[in-house]
Order: C-alpha cells, then structure tokens, then sequence
C-alpha cells in the first residue's frame, strides 16, 4: 500500500499548522513521525486519518483522492488518538464491543476477535472492570485494541507509547514492528527511542514543514549516530540536513 | 479573597467560553421574543376578574421577560463541580491551599455570574425588541427596575444548585427533584398565599406576581386573577385595554425578603463546603490493585487481525447504543422506571397523562447524552474514522432513544390505541419522537446536555401544570391534529439536522463561534 501527501497545507487562523507538505508512505516498515510540541504531527495525523480537511494539497492512498473518497481509508483504518477517549461506564469488552458495531464487525466475528485482542494487551484480566477506574496506560492499550479492531491495512498512532511503561513500551514497538510487516503502520513520538528501534523511515518536522525524511540512521550521522542530538541539532538548525 | 475570585473568574471564563453559553444566551433571547406583545406562540396577557383578560400591547411589558431565566439556568449552572472532577481540577484545588469554603464560595460567585450574565441579555434583548416592535415609543427604562427582585432570587438559586452539586445525594436525577420542589415552593407561595414561602422563592415569581397584583389593581381598580406567559392558547385576549407598567418600588418587606435570601445563601454556601468534604470522602474510588503490579509482565501478545465485511449492521448499531444508553444506570433508577410503566398501565387515564411526561423525564439521562456523548467523552474520533461512522452513529442513536420514548410511554400508547383514541395515541408517539429527537438536535449543536436537559424539564414542568401545549397531551379535547403533524415534522427535522451537523453542514459557522 502507499500512502502519497502532496502539497498539503492547513491553517488554524493565522498559526500555518502545515506549509505546503509533501511526503511518501509504504508498507513494510514503520514510519516515524518527529517533531517539537505545535510542529503539526497531530494535524498531519489527523489529515491523514481523514478527520481534518486540508486546505490544500491531496492525500492519496493507492492512487484515491482520499478528499473526495475518504471512506477509501476509513475501511482499512485502525486510528490511535493523541487523548484516549472512552466511556467511563463501559467495561473494555463492552467499549469495543460498541466501536465494533459502529464499524459494522459482526458479533461473532467481533467477539472473537476482542477477547484476542485483551489477550494480547494484556488487559484480560481488567475485562470486567469499569473504565472510568483504569490507569492511564491500561486506557491506552484500550485505545490501542479499539485502533486494531477488524483488520487495518493503515494504523495511524498519534504518540501511542504516552502512558506505558517502559516494559509495556517495548512490547508495543515488537507488535508494530510485526504488524508494519504488510501494512502501513505510522507512528508519532516525542520518544526518539522508540523512533530509533522501530522505524525504517521518519520524518522530522518543524513549523508545518519537514526538514527531514529518510532513515533514522542516516539522520544519526550528523551527530556521530546519536539520533537525540541530531534530533536537537536539526530542531534548533544546529545541522544543516 | 483573591483565591476565590480567581476560581469564580476562570471558572466563569471556562463556562462562557463554550458553545452551550452562547446556546443560553441565545434561549434567553427566544424567551424574551416569545413574550412580545401580540405572539400567538407566547405571550403575556394577565385575567382580571370578573373576566376581562388584557394582552400586553406596549413596550413595558416587554421588561418583564427576566421572569422566564430563572426557570432554565438552574440545569445550565448545574455541574460545575462535576466539571472540575472529571478534569481533574478539583484534585489540584484538593491539594492546594484552597480551602473548601473558599472553593465552594468561588464557584458560587461563578453561578452568578453566569445567571446575571443571562440576565443581562434578557435585558437587552427586551430593550432591542422593545425599539423594534414599537418605534417612535420611548424606551420603558424605569419598568426595567422589576429585574430588581430576581437578583437575590438568582443568588439563592446559585446557591441551592451548588449545595446540590456538593451533596453527592442530590445529584443527576435528584437535582431535578430539587428544581421540581422549589419552583413548586414558588408557584404555591403565589397560587396559595403563603407568604413565608417566599423566602425560599429561587424564581423570583412571588414578588414579580406581587408587583403585577399591584400594578393591576391601580390602574384597573380590578384583582388580579392570574398571570400568562406561555401557552395560554385555551383562553381569547379581548385586548381592548393598554396597561402600562411603572417602575418597581423597594419597601421594607422587600428588603427583609432579599436579606433573608442572602443570608440563606451565604448559609447555603457554607453547608456547600461542609456537604463537599463529606462526599468526597464517602465517595473515594476503590481501586482495586493492577493486575500486572502483581504479575511479572510477559510481554504483549500477537496480534490476530479479523477479516469482515462492513455492511453497517444496523440492528447491532441500534443495541450497542441502547446498551450504551443504559450503561451505569443503578437498579433504583430502574425500579422507578418500571414502577412508571406499570402506573401507565393501570392509572385513570386523566393520571396517566400526567405520567407519561413525568415518565420521560425521569429517562432524561438517557436522552440526554444522544448528540452529546461523543464531543463530552472525545469517542468523535473513533467514529469519524469508520466509513460513514459519524452519521451512522447518529442514525442508530436516534433510532435507540425513539425505541426508549416509545417504550417508556407504551402502556399508555397501546391502551389509547385499544380505546380506538387515535389521535390521542398519535400525539402520544409523536411525544416519544419529539424527545429523542430534540435531544439528539440540541445534544449535537450545542455539544452538550445541558440544554435539553433545561427545555425537557421546563417541558415536562408546564405539561404536569396543565398549561396547554402540543407535546404529549393525551386529552383529546385538548388535542390539535395540525399542530400535532407540526410537531412530527419538527421533530424529524430536528433528527435530519442533528445528522447533517454530524456530517458537516454547519462547520464554518461553528469554527467562527468557537473564535468568539
């Protein structure tokens, strides 16, 4: 699959959030999208999982103008949102028993598939418990199943590791990693560990523009393969990329 | 002094700020507009004896539109603290040097600012309405001296929803309990005479009623029988006599009702506190421990992707918002349901009228959140990524809460229908469309509950008092078939609308509004 932003732009008044962006996705791999607090990730995201409009520009997914035919990647979408929303009263199974319905998985099918998914999460145990009384990180690995439920050929995860501990943080990387093998799979962080260790590609960004694509390896060399620094180093244009 | 401004301004910043706000503005204008001289829908017409009935026909009367705030911005206050628990901000002013008087007494000023707030556009608004429907005539500025009186009324009210916000007891459907009695404590303080009730009149209506008695009685030599704002469609105005209001006087009774009144307040505003500490600790969240505290964590495990078809399953839709809707709802809240459903099915008809109203209202949480639940609890997001999802959602919403309505009013419905009353049972089921209808219209452009919350209540309020209007009125001598065929096509527009919102239509307009 590939994924093709060109010439995206979006304004929030008069804060341009995206100037004019180009990018390129594909399976395969993780993406890793980098970037200072109000750079426009989350816009980018946003854009990306067809909640936002961009002003300008196109967002192609296998060639569909996904503006004129968004629902081209709401039926292979798994969206992970920067905040977690859920209902406090439902218990996880019934939350995603209920975004299941809404995304039409049959109830069988949808049954199944949920109690795999708390397995996986490691959130079986909590399956009877309100979620109105979880702990950040068992919210986010809620939000986590919600963005896997059915199977999403694009998983969009907006800083996806917040919350988690450093154990649960690296049992995430393995499952993208694993999931990237046929799909796309992207996702922004301001943890650059999780870029290092996970994504084949990133993209660093700036004030709505990017100032890197590439790998992250490649971006490392401009501070002898510490990617923090370069990180740093390309924010502040320390380096010149 | 400085830490309680500084709660009651940014709480007050917090609640201007969002669209519901400008929503109740907004109301307040409707109301002052419906009370205009000559509005069939409204008006304000008072009934002398011995039958002489006199519509408002000039600007003064316009002033007297304040007296409908009080009746809906008790649900609008209501829920600041709630609002500070689920964003946490309470904790933060639990673990500061805040104390809980000075918390309570900050959110308290924030109430009332927020109902002179409302107050103040009603003012407005008769004025601006006053210059248009009556130009050339001089602006009644001394008739605006009536609004005097609801001001300490408005600080009592300020202070009851506070002390039921504090007093976890009195919450959700409690409050509305509360609201029912002292509106109730206001009418039969005016209805009745009882003047020691009017110490604890939060509406203002007893002494706004004593001015009008006043005011009648001078300048018509005749007693007041009673007074009109809405609905009165069963009664002729003969109109044949102008009364033009003069300014309202302050006397000694006054001023000890209105001390009395602050004093209760500002006793209110203690017991607040005192209430606020006992709940929170009789409250505290039993959390139990993590699971994976206690176990060694193994990792996560593979991911089992599952293959399936989106039909939009609509009877799975339907179920998972209907199990949605009634999600917390503890077995009292259910034992009153269904204690209301076996009293439709067996009550006198002439009761059961008054029911099936009171039967919906008592279901309001369950409507309330239809339109409203997505943008409260952030799940937008989860459904705008599903295709179609956003109108979907609304579609099945909608079809859960008139699934609720009708079964809510169904001993009523399916005896009207077995008696061969048709029209009576058609004005039943078009009653059960009309709420889950509005609630999704409103829950969906205002983004919150508040708003329905306010017309159900103050609906279901004038229905059980007997006022004459279209909405579930089972007496078929009251009933008209046209206005009923209105009503159903309001409601379907209004469900239409909430969805085209969902979809967008309107998005311009709301990112405008959201700047303001």
């Amino acid at each position: 699959m590939q994924l093709k932003v060109q010439e995206v732009s979006k304004r929030f008044g008069s804060v341009h959030a995206l100037d004019s962006l180009s990018l390129e996705i594909e399976s395969g791999g993780v993406f890793g999208l980098v970037g200072p607090n109000g750079a426009g990730k989350s816009t980018l995201m946003r854009i990306l999982a067809t909640i936002e409009q961009a002003d300008s520009g196109k967002v192609y997914l296998d060639g569909v103008d996904l503006g004129k035919k968004p629902n081209e990647m709401r039926r292979v979408l798994g969206y992970l949102p920067q905040d977690i929303a859920v209902y406090p009263n439902l218990t996880p199974v019934e939350f995603l028993e209920y975004i299941a319905a809404i995304k039409g998985i049959g109830k069988a099918v949808a049954k199944k598939q949920i109690s795999g998914i708390l397995d996986t999460l490691r959130l079986s145990d909590a399956r009877k418990r309100k979620l109105g009384g979880f702990s950040g990180g068992m919210r986010q690995r809620v939000g986590i199943a919600c963005a896997l439920l059915g199977d999403p050929q694009v998983v969009i995860a907006d800083e996806p590791s917040s919350g988690l501990d450093p154990e649960e943080r690296i049992s995430l990387r393995k499952l993208f990693l694993s999931m990237a093998k046929t799909r796309i799979v992207l996702l922004s962080t301001h943890i650059i560990s999780d870029i290092e260790t996970t994504a084949s590609r990133m993209a660093l960004m700036k004030s709505g523009k990017l100032i890197y694509v590439g790998a992250p390896s490649e971006l490392a060399l401009y501070a002898d393969g510490d990617l923090e620094n370069a990180y740093i180093q390309a924010v502040h244009g320390e380096a010149v990329i | 002094m400085r830490r309680v401004l500084g709660v009651a301004i940014a709480d007050f910043k917090e609640r201007r700020r969002r669209f519901s706000f400008l929503a109740v503005v907004a109301l307040s204008l409707l109301s002052t507009a419906l009370t205009l001289p000559g509005n069939k829908l409204g008006m304000v017409m008072v009934y002398l004896e011995p039958e002489k009935l006199l519509q408002g026909g000039n600007a003064t009367w316009l002033m007297l539109s304040g007296a409908a705030v009080p009746y809906y911005m008790f649900f609008f206050i209501l829920g600041n603290i709630e609002h500070d628990e689920k964003t946490k901000v309470r904790d933060m002013a639990k673990c500061s040097a805040l104390s809980d008087f000075s918390y309570c007494l900050g959110k308290f000023i924030s109430n009332v600012f927020v109902v002179l707030s409302s107050m103040t556009a009603v003012v407005a608004g008769s004025i601006a309405i006053a210059l248009i429907r009556f130009p050339g005539d001089p602006i009644p500025w001394s008739v605006l001296t009536v609004n005097i009186p609801f001001i300490p009324a408005l600080l009592f009210m300020a202070a009851v929803v506070l002390f039921c916000e504090t007093t976890v007891m009195l919450r959700k459907m409690w409050s509305v309990a509360v609201y029912l009695v002292m509106v109730s404590v206001a009418v039969t303080s005016v209805e009745l005479g009882m003047s020691n009730l009017k110490y604890l009149d939060m509406t203002g209506l007893s002494e706004l009623m004593e001015y009008v008695r006043k005011e009648m009685l001078e300048k018509t030599g005749l007693p007041l029988v009673s007074f009109h704002m809405f609905g009165v469609s069963s009664v002729k105005p003969t109109g044949t006599k102008q009364i033009y209001f003069g300014p309202w006087a302050m006397n000694l009774a006054h001023a000890v009702t209105f001390g009395i009144k602050i004093a209760l307040s500002g006793i209110l505003v203690y017991l607040s506190s005192v209430a606020l500490k006992i709940s929170e600790k009789a409250h505290k969240p039993k959390l139990a421990a993590l699971p994976q505290a206690e176990e060694a964590f193994s990792g996560f495990g593979t991911y089992e992707p599952a293959k399936f078809i989106s039909r939009g399953n609509a009877m799975l839709g339907i179920s998972a918002e209907l199990r949605l809707m009634f999600s917390g709802k503890n077995l009292f809240w259910k034992a009153v349901a269904i204690a209301g459903l076996i009293a439709l099915a067996f009550a006198p008809m002439e009761v059961a009228s008054a029911i099936a109203p009171l039967e919906l209202v008592w279901c309001i949480r369950l409507f309330s959140g239809m339109g409203s639940r997505e943008h409260i609890h952030g799940t937008i997001n989860c459904v705008a990524v599903i295709p179609n999802g956003k109108k979907r959602q609304m579609l099945y919403s909608w079809a859960a809460g008139t699934l609720i309505a009708l079964g809510a009013v169904s001993p009523a419905l399916f005896r009207l229908l077995a008696t061969s009353n048709y029209l009576a049972a058609f004005s039943c089921a078009v009653g059960a469309l009309f709420v889950p209808s509005i609630a999704l219209f409103l829950g969906e452009w205002t983004k919150t509950q508040r708003v329905f919350e306010i017309v159900m209540v103050v609906l279901t309020y004038a229905v059980i008092s007997n006022v004459s209007i279209v909405y579930m009125e089972l007496r078929p001598s009251y009933i008209s078939a046209s206005a009923l065929w209105v009503l159903f096509v309001a409601s379907v527009l209004a469900g239409v609308l909430a969805i085209a919102k969902r979809a967008g239509f309107g998005a311009k307009l709301e990112a405008k509004l959201a700047g303001f």
